[in-house]
């Protein structure tokens, strides 16, 4: 883990969080927990509605009832 | 699309980007490389709006490029130059 300071917000990766818990709990449900990776390029992510590949889920409208 | 409406949306773009850099820091507060890109992202932001003011003039009520009172010298939103009685 590594300290830094970036205008007063301390960067230290307290601990490794894994998108789900150690041990989740039966009858629960968990949002996994979102990882930072690539981005979208500004405009890109203006169209697309959002910056974060993992959340670009456009609606297609596919599957059996829609024609 | 003209110069003008082309660096608006390039602004918006930016802004854009920088309010979902944003959230994602409000649940990822550690996270430096969001960080940094969000710092990067804003200094963009400034960049382009300090560009359209030298151009266009305000780009809202209240900016520090230009005075508070900039906006009596640009063109009334009708007056597009069509008209012939253009003072």
């Amino acid at each position: 883990m590594y300290e830094e300071m970036m205008e007063g917000q301390s960067c230290k990766i307290t601990e490794i969080i894994t998108p789900l818990p150690a041990n989740p709990v039966v009858a629960m449900a968990y949002v996994p927990y979102q990882k930072y990776g690539e981005v979208y390029a500004a405009e890109k992510g203006l169209e697309t509605g959002t910056i974060f590949p993992e959340l670009d889920k456009p609606f297609l409208g596919a599957g059996r009832g829609a024609k | 699309m003209t110069e003008q409406s082309r660096l608006l949306k390039k602004i918006s773009a930016y802004k854009f980007s920088a309010w979902e850099l944003h959230i994602f820091l409000d649940t990822h507060p550690d996270n430096c490389e969001a960080a940094k890109k969000l710092e990067r992202t804003r200094k963009m932001v400034a960049e382009l709006t300090a560009q359209y003011e030298a151009k266009y003039g305000p780009i809202a009520e209240t900016n520090e490029q230009t005075s508070r009172w900039a906006w009596i010298t640009g063109p009334w939103p009708w007056e597009n130059g069509t008209e012939e009685d253009d003072d």
